[in-house]
């Protein structure tokens, strides 16, 4: 396959003095050899298939009247601004800024809300003693967890108030007696 | 058609009466080149569209604050450059591409493109430059298609004559050898 590269004439500007002008150029060529040197390339490249005469034809093309049309639509352009963004603490933001603003902004406001929900769900949970345990469902009935949670409940609220506790945890709790001994012999 | 110098243009942009005149004809004056110049680097032709408009109402909007320390022409080049990489930027983050996936799809585009006209060898030739670094495809495209002098080119992209060349030169020798060994 022939190279194609000598289509090309990169150094066009460079004259012969300066291509072989270099300090630590040993070489020499034959007498003439550049006089002949562009007909043997150009015989090369005109042996070539599809290849056009001029090296440095443009292949881009553009629609017909197209530089007569931008003419007129930059006039048109220049003649009717588009309207200035106002100024403020909106104006300078692109697009895409200011909609990345706004998403991270409802990010955080969510993230916010739900964090505060849950804290106030906590906050209202209503402390289970056993008795109204007892009272509304079977002991037996109960999971451990359950039971377990009830018994933290009423520690934590035993714990605030200094008012009476419940005095069947209280009893619990001195005797060190563990739930699940309770829920083995229901 | 009448060509003026900066100096004519800039006066006449300055006067109240004459300037949509002045830049009717910095347009007409400049169009093709500013645009051949973002085309060579965004590829499509409604892209380079959008860009070259975009640099052209920039151009109204700062002419008359231009301080002349350099050619108007290297100006508007410079103005043009860095919309295009912005635009390049742009797109890629507007469809989360890396890096090198937006000079892939523009050189897989280039195939099926109805302004793009042509053969093989230049096909292959356009991606080879598609694939260089930004900097060199930069310096390639001023220098070969355009014809650009180092020290114009330096003047727009504000680097040395001697890192140009030294881009120029990679440049060729990755093209070349992509052009051989493919």
């Amino acid at each position: 396959m022939k190279k194609n590269t000598s289509n090309f004439n990169f150094y066009s500007d460079m004259d012969d003095n300066s291509r072989q002008a270099s300090p630590v150029n040993a070489f020499r060529v034959p007498e003439n050899y550049f006089e002949q040197l562009e007909g043997a390339i150009l015989k090369n490249i005109q042996s070539l298939p599809d290849f056009e005469k001029s090296s440095r034809h443009n292949p881009f093309t553009v629609p017909e009247g197209y530089f007569h049309d931008l003419q007129h639509q930059l006039t048109e352009k220049i003649s009717s601004p588009a309207p200035k963004v106002p100024s403020g603490i909106y104006g300078n933001l692109s697009g895409y800024r200011l909609a990345a603003i706004l998403v991270s902004a409802c990010i955080m406001i969510l993230s916010i809300h739900f964090y505060t929900r849950e804290t106030l769900v906590e906050m209202n949970a209503v402390p289970v003693t056993f008795t109204e345990l007892g009272n509304t469902i079977y002991l037996q009935d109960l999971y451990e967890d359950d039971l377990v949670e009830a018994l933290a409940v009423q520690q934590s609220v035993a714990k605030t108030e200094s008012a009476e506790t419940d005095p069947y945890i209280q009893y619990l709790i001195e005797n060190h007696i563990e739930l699940s001994q309770i829920a083995s012999h229901l | 058609m009448e060509e003026f110098s900066d100096k004519e243009l800039l006066e006449k942009f300055r006067s109240e009466e004459t300037r949509h005149y002045a830049f009717n004809i910095l347009v007409r004056q400049y169009q093709q080149r500013v645009y051949w110049h973002i085309r060579r680097i965004v590829i499509d032709h409604d892209d380079a569209n959008d860009v070259t408009q975009n640099v052209f109402i920039k151009v109204w909007n700062a002419l008359g604050n231009f301080r002349e320390d350099s050619k108007l022409f290297t100006w508007l080049f410079r103005i043009a450059t860095n919309e295009s990489l912005s635009f390049l930027a742009q797109k890629r983050k507007r469809f989360f591409i890396p890096l090198v996936d937006v000079e892939n799809q523009l050189s897989n585009s280039l195939e099926t493109d109805p302004h793009y006209s042509g053969n093989a060898i230049e096909l292959k030739l356009q991606r080879a430059v598609l694939e260089l670094p930004q900097q060199q495809r930069l310096v390639f495209n001023m220098k070969y298609y355009q014809n650009m002098k180092y020290e114009e080119i330096s003047d727009i992209l504000g680097i040395t004559v001697g890192a140009l060349k030294a881009n120029y030169h990679h440049a060729v020798k990755k093209i070349e050898k992509k052009l051989k060994f493919d």
